[in-house]
């Protein structure tokens, strides 16, 4: 008796839920007709018409009546791929977990269910590469191939590469080929990206812009030398010698020296830079970075980190470039005048020290307005001002 | 009647599970705070000394002093063992850059003067001072920071990012060589025969033994994002100074974290971007905090 009774029941619960479901998918259909959701590819719930695995036909915290967010509903069906990108270098959309900023939800006529061809894809974002204007053009980037170096969710390597970067590059470009072309190159070819630019360039070979003097007058001026490392670097910027021989300084060890900034031979930048400033600040001061995405309330990017920072060495706190107030007086021409009294001979009772903007403010990036140490309502104001 | 009492007894016991969910919390709180058995001693710091810029700390057992080095102000700053300020003192001549000093012997204290990129000795008793710009091998080291071990000295080149031995002429006697993968030390301390040196790219920390070999290697990459310092205490546990945090990391020698102490800010018990860790003779914990403008010493 009693198992005809679970029996009966298990039925009925069955019954109720492939009624629900159905019932679900009918009453979305009859406002959202399917036309809407056609494509070559359709994204197998709504094929199967599961509408209700995403959204919620009742009520929901989540635009679009979604059952969760972002990310967070994605990985709910595809947890390998939520496993696979926390490894190494993740892509920025990815990181935070907007996998619809490239890929639709329903349906497509892209591959992998791109919202539009992968090029447009990459340079929505990447605008300033879109606007390059090369002579000559690398093929896959002509082509609109970035997939053909880059990964698009995550990789081992810097910038998202495929593989090590020489490998990818002799990967198309084969060894003996590429000695040929390289005639007095003392060894293997290696660190292509020193002298290349991998989307395009100026002249056949895009050899980029700007190339180190020694390198011009040829390899042995530093190569074969005894001087090693950055003590080879320093032998000839004495200035920046005396910039490193500060209280705080850049200075790197092993295998990160002056090279892991600026490139040796050739680069697109006055500076011999390998990469943009946010990206070779990145590199290193990852949790910078990490809590100023973060952050409620943090100052506007600037162009370069080095509007505030020394690259170099400084006797500042976090390695600025001026004091605590000329570093920001700046640009906020008006601060020190009208605002909180600033200056050496306003003490900070906290610290002893002079008051800056930095006494208050941390650009980096806050929980409070104005990228306030702690709120501005009181409890910032009453660590100096107590009897108020 | 009785749907009443049922409701009141329902309210009741809601009332119960939110009070002891309270009291667990509360409890898990206070246990985790418990847990942390450093308080603040004292500070060593004085008005007089106005805007400093602290980079080391020297602890002198013999003369119950502590040493602070004022990189901003090109001098070294004592005060006695209950944290009172003394006096400064410089060279003739100045200091520029100090970065870190220890006292050699009983009369010679040495200093690495980085706007030199020298080991500067002072002489009490012969009255002299003396820059000393240390080679390897023909190349200039960097000098950065610097320890003591039974009357030999150890430096570490920043720019190989490696520590070195020297003999008592300052030439070098023992390298401890770069461990892999690694973007240099920052920061090394000497516990009886190993000396302890921490790799802050890859946040890890490296034994080196007297000749010269890495016995261990220890991640803590999950535990802090910008370590620049550590200690040792007498039980073996490691504390970890993160600079971006503002705070102490405590560790066991298997970097299974115990606890975590102190925060980032301006107020008593808060670092702001500190520069150093270390334990005093007499088993106080003292902290260089640069963006506070002071050292803290804290007691059990």
């Amino acid at each position: 008796m009693k198992n005809r009774v679970a029996i009966l029941f298990t039925v009925g619960l069955l019954l109720v839920i492939s009624y629900d479901s159905a019932g679900a998918v009918q009453g979305c259909i009859s406002c959202h007709p399917k036309q809407e959701f056609s494509g070559e590819l359709i994204h197998r719930p709504v094929a199967q018409d599961q509408c209700t695995q995403c959204h919620n036909p009742h009520v929901a915290k989540f635009k679009g009546l979604l059952q969760k967010q972002g990310g967070d509903l994605c990985y709910s069906c595809h947890d390998e791929a939520k496993k696979a990108f926390g490894q190494g270098v993740q892509h920025q959309p990815v990181r935070e977990g907007q996998c619809l900023t490239c890929h639709s939800a329903h349906a497509s006529d892209h591959k992998g269910l791109l919202s539009r061809p992968i090029a447009e894809s990459c340079f929505s974002c990447h605008e300033t590469l879109a606007g390059k204007e090369y002579s000559v053009r690398h093929k896959p980037f002509s082509d609109g191939n970035c997939v053909a170096c880059h990964q698009p969710h995550h990789a081992d390597n810097y910038q998202l590469l495929k593989d090590d970067s020489d490998k990818l590059c002799l990967g198309c470009h084969s060894q003996p080929d590429t000695l040929a072309g390289h005639a007095g190159f003392p060894t293997k070819a290696a660190e292509c990206l020193s002298c290349h630019n991998p989307h395009g360039g100026k002249s056949k070979g895009l050899i980029r812009e700007q190339i180190h003097a020694p390198f011009k007058e040829g390899c042995t001026s530093c190569h074969g030398k005894e001087a090693k490392g950055s003590e080879l670097c320093l032998s000839c910027h004495a200035g920046v010698r005396e910039e490193m021989l500060a209280p705080h300084s850049h200075m790197l060890a092993g295998d990160r020296t002056c090279v892991a900034c600026h490139s040796p031979h050739a680069s697109d930048t006055a500076g011999l830079l390998r990469a943009p400033y946010e990206q070779l600040c990145r590199s290193c001061h990852t949790d910078t970075f990490d809590r100023n995405r973060r952050s409620l309330h943090s100052h506007p990017k600037t162009e370069k980190c080095t509007d505030c920072h020394e690259p170099h060495g400084s006797e500042r706190l976090v390695m600025l470039n001026g004091d605590g107030n000329a570093v920001c007086s700046r640009c906020h021409e008006t601060q020190g005048e009208f605002s909180h009294p600033v200056g050496s001979e306003v003490i900070d009772h906290r610290t002893g020290l002079g008051m800056t903007c930095l006494s208050c403010h941390d650009p980096m990036g806050t929980e409070y307005r104005y990228h306030l140490k702690l709120s501005g309502k009181k409890a910032m104001c009453v660590q100096c001002h107590r009897s108020y | 009647m009785d749907t009443i009492c049922i409701v009141k007894r329902c309210s009741l016991f809601r009332a119960g599970i939110v009070a002891l969910l309270f009291w667990l919390a509360m409890s898990c709180q206070a246990m985790a705070a418990s847990q942390i058995p450093w308080e603040l001693a004292f500070t060593l710091s004085d008005q007089s000394l106005g805007e400093t810029l602290p980079t080391a700390l020297y602890v002198d057992s013999d003369k119950k002093r502590y040493y602070m080095v004022d990189s901003g102000g090109g001098r070294l700053v004592s005060f006695d063992d209950q944290g009172i300020f003394l006096k400064t003192f410089s060279p003739e001549d100045g200091l520029v850059r100090p970065f870190d000093m220890v006292r050699l012997s009983d009369s010679v204290l040495v200093i690495v003067e980085k706007g030199k990129n020298s080991l500067t000795t002072i002489d009490f008793v012969g009255k002299e001072t003396k820059r000393v710009v240390v080679e390897d091998r023909g190349r200039q080291l960097m000098v950065d920071r610097i320890e003591t071990s039974r009357g030999k000295l150890y430096l570490l080149d920043r720019a190989s990012g490696q520590i070195f031995r020297l003999s008592n002429s300052f030439k070098i006697e023992q390298r401890f060589p770069l461990p892999e993968n690694s973007g240099g030390i920052v920061d090394f301390k000497i516990v009886g025969d190993q000396i302890w040196a921490l790799g802050q790219q890859e946040k890890r920390l490296y034994t080196y033994l007297e000749n010269g070999r890495i016995s261990k290697r220890v991640d803590v990459s999950e535990m802090v994002k910008f370590p620049v310092s550590l200690a040792l205490d007498s039980a073996g546990l490691i504390y970890i100074l993160d600079r971006h945090q503002g705070e102490v990391v405590v560790v066991d020698r298997k970097a299974k974290i115990k606890y975590r102490f102190l925060a980032k800010g301006h107020g008593p018990q808060n670092l702001y971007y500190p520069m150093e860790i270390r334990f005093d003779p007499w088993g106080g914990l003292c902290i260089v905090d640069e963006g506070n403008n002071r050292i803290q010493v804290f007691r059990r």
